[in-house]
């Protein structure tokens, strides 16, 4: 007898499979990827009572073998091509009790494919107990398949799944033959038992698939024009649902219209065509505002706790390449990435708390068609706010697009929305714009411009995505049809997960880049051609200016030399004659060579050149800066000057980590290198003409 | 307005309508529609579903006599 090892959880989308799947894992899960493709794969681990380790696979939503997206095609996948390492030896199937007659049109086709099948109704506490009971009975009777009607909320209900579960591990599954509830049409009789003599097909159903589409993932013709295949499949999903419909006349029972009358009340408000758009503004506003101001403390504390440790060990360690490697180079490197944590927290707790809650969805419907003026789609929307925390999670969630097209320029232009590294930049530059003054008496100028920024960054990438939509041909249809989940509370467990899903994905991805950046740039900017240094330092320390200076002061003086003629500083001045009609000189190229690690590295490579010790913050770098003066006298951060520089930044790509997930999603080097390119045009010339202009 | 569906016309969109569980005979009710000609909200059974202006259109229905 063979035991099931490997054990996936299908259903449609918002069935509640992800709560059961969280309800038997707990948190033990691992986020990966499946076999090339860029969709996440949530695995966790069922322990049995026997004590043995279960791999429970979270398949993403479908509502039927014959997909749509990119995320549906992970079902057939898995389940027709098997093409995983570990193959799916058994399935939790979930259907929503209040939405039975679409839930169960997939069920009907996962019991073809003849998998052992354990069927979890879930959402019992939202019917009568006399209709789940019934459903239970008959589903369990028909099909011969363990079936449990659940509520997620209420424990004796988790206990007695966690034991039918067990019961289903336990099973002799070998002898699984059932009769296929559809049968294989005449015409295709012959040519898919034929196939199904030579591969190893688990039924006849299960034949006819892969006979009809060879791969349909890997573009392979099918065996049918498109045509022909749509007739096929809609066929199938007709006889299909007569099967359902006369399930659901033999229950003869109906719940009186239960119809969720609470969210179409909720929805007369939160879809109004006109209080809809509001509240959906007053909402997202409400989210900045909460992220920002939460994350500022923990922001800080984590600042200054790497600040001191790194300061600490340079006093404690001898002085050494190692020591500095460690303290210039790892640890703000991995500062440089814990620091966005709290407010990329913050900002995905919000908006997965809205999701579960059911809002999202509204949203895209209020905005869908909005967007799609620009070749985006409604589900834009949710990559678009999220790439103001961070553009890495927010071009992984554009993978919900089922269209192509829609999906590539939605991840193409999320960079260009003002993310949390732009933030210290702005803040230090921005006191040389304007005044911190108010205007009519209650607006904060410098606030304007910094809400002229995010729009700025909105407006430029909606303009981008319009001229790569008029650009780019369409390849498949693009459409909305979806489907309102009811409003409902949001799960902790399954918020929770989410959400540090979403950070793990940072940490890891952002991560290693920025990592690896950071040491490099520490050894661009620590080492120079042999004997340079020591030169240097001879040359300086006879200067009559540098013998006045105090101990410290004299040290901050070297490092600023040093970093002068560092590798980092030659290429500063090498770049030089290229951004000087951008009003820079080659200490801003240093720093926007340095930028690439993460852009808020800006503050700190600044802060070393001007020699103010790298653990400083925008507001001292901006007393120094406003002191640095040009040959005339004058003062070099000026207004054309710090403004050209913050637009260049609103512009360019100066993440080499978002560089790296697009290399990703896209499947190679082209499309970031692209990206760098257009960005990186648009950046100078924006900063040329606001330079020469003023 | 209740209206009943006869017919699907476009094939791809159908697939999708399909397994949505909005076919022929099913009955089915615009409830608003999003501003500036956007998306329909529309009742299907007891399931909401947002559809564009497009996908309606795909939709050859008639109105129910009750």
């Amino acid at each position: 007898m063979k035991k099931l090892q490997n054990i996936a959880i299908v259903g449609n989308p918002n069935s509640g499979k992800s709560t059961i799947f969280n309800l038997l894992t707990g948190l033990d899960q691992k986020v990966g990827n499946f076999a090339g493709v860029t969709v996440e794969k949530l695995e966790g681990n069922f322990i049995s009572f026997n004590k043995e380790k279960i791999l429970l696979t979270d398949l993403p939503g479908a509502y039927s073998l014959h997909t749509t997206s990119k995320d549906e095609q992970i079902l057939s996948k898995c389940l027709i091509y098997r093409d995983e390492s570990k193959p799916i030896d058994g399935i939790i199937y979930v259907a929503d009790l209040r939405y039975l007659h679409q839930q169960l049109l997939l069920l009907t086709q996962i019991l073809d494919l003849n998998y052992p099948t354990f069927i979890v109704l879930s959402n019992k506490d939202h019917v009568s107990e006399e209709l789940a009971q019934k459903w239970q009975h008959f589903i369990q009777q028909k099909t011969q398949c363990i079936t449990h009607a659940m509520s997620a909320r209420k424990a004796y209900s988790i206990i007695q799944l966690k034991e039918k579960l067990n019961n289903f591990i336990e099973q002799e599954h070998d002898l699984v033959q059932r009769k296929n509830i559809y049968q294989v049409p005449e015409e295709f009789k012959f040519s898919v038992n034929e196939f199904k003599k030579n591969n190893h097909s688990r039924s006849d159903y299960h034949a006819l698939l892969q006979w009809l589409e060879t791969d349909s993932t890997k573009n392979n013709s099918s065996k049918l024009e498109k045509p022909l295949l749509i007739r096929q499949q809609i066929a199938e999903t007709m006889s299909r649902y007569s099967l359902i419909e006369n399930w659901e006349s033999q229950i003869k029972y109906q719940d009186k219209q239960y119809a969720n009358t609470f969210s179409k009340k909720l929805d007369n408000i939160l879809t109004h065509p006109i209080w809809g758009l509001g509240i959906f503004f007053i909402v997202m506003f409400l989210v900045f505002q909460i992220m920002y101001s939460w994350a500022e403390f923990p922001m800080t504390a984590i600042e200054n706790a790497f600040a001191y440790s790194s300061e600490s060990l340079k006093n404690l360690l001898p002085q050494h390449w190692f020591a500095q490697l460690l303290t210039e180079g790892i640890i703000p490197g991995l500062a440089g990435v814990m620091v966005f944590i709290p407010q990329i927290v913050f900002l995905f707790l919000m908006l997965t708390l809205l999701d579960e809650a059911g809002y999202m969805t509204r949203v895209v419907y209020l905005l869908d068609h909005l967007l799609s003026k620009f070749g985006l789609n409604g589900r834009s929307i949710i990559g678009l706010v999220s790439g103001a925390a961070c553009a890495i999670p927010a071009i992984m969630s554009t993978r919900s697009i089922y269209n192509r097209k829609e999906r590539f320029i939605t991840s193409f232009v999320i960079p260009l929305i003002p993310c949390s590294a732009r933030i210290p930049v702005y803040t230090a530059l921005i006191g040389f714009v304007v005044a911190p003054e108010k205007v009519l008496g209650i607006f904060n100028l410098q606030g304007l411009v910094f809400m002229g920024l995010y729009l700025l960054g909105i407006g430029t990438a909606l303009l981008i995505a319009y001229a790569l939509h008029k650009f780019i041909p369409d390849t498949d249809q693009s459409f909305l049809i979806m489907q309102l989940p009811d409003y409902q509370l949001p799960h902790y467990k399954q918020v929770l997960t989410t959400v540090i899903n979403k950070v793990k994905a940072f940490v890891i991805e952002a991560g290693k880049v920025i990592m690896v950046i950071s040491v490099l740039l520490w050894f661009l900017s620590s080492f120079s051609w042999p004997g340079e240094f020591e030169k240097i330092e001879q040359i300086v320390s006879k200067e009559e200016k540098y013998i006045s200076l105090s101990d410290e002061e004299k040290s901050a003086t070297l490092e600023a030399y040093k970093l002068e003629h560092s590798f980092a500083g030659k290429i500063g001045k090498l770049i030089e004659p290229a951004i000087e009609p951008l009003g820079f000189d080659w200490k801003i190229g240093i720093s926007l060579i340095t930028s690439f690690a993460a852009r808020e590295v800006f503050v700190g490579t600044m802060s070393t050149i001007y020699s103010i010790g790298n653990n400083s913050d925008e507001v001292k770098l901006r007393e120094v800066l406003n002191s640095v003066k040009r040959p005339d006298g004058t003062a070099f951060f000026n207004f054309k000057t710090s403004l050209s520089l913050i637009i260049f930044y609103a512009f360019a790509l100066q993440c080499m980590s978002t560089m790296a997930v697009m290399k990703r999603e896209t499947g190679g080097w082209k499309i970031p290198i692209l990206q760098f390119v257009l960005f990186g045009l648009l950046a100078y010339l924006a900063s040329l003409m606001i330079y020469q202009l003023f | 307005m209740l209206r009943e569906i006869i017919r699907i016309t476009d094939p791809e969109l159908a697939v999708r309508f399909f397994t949505l569980g909005i076919y022929p005979g099913k009955f089915i009710e615009i409830i608003r529609r999003a501003p500036f000609g956007g998306a329909l909200y529309v009742q299907v059974d007891q399931s909401f579903f947002v559809l564009r202006k497009k996908e309606w259109e795909a939709l050859e229905t008639k109105p129910v006599q009750l």
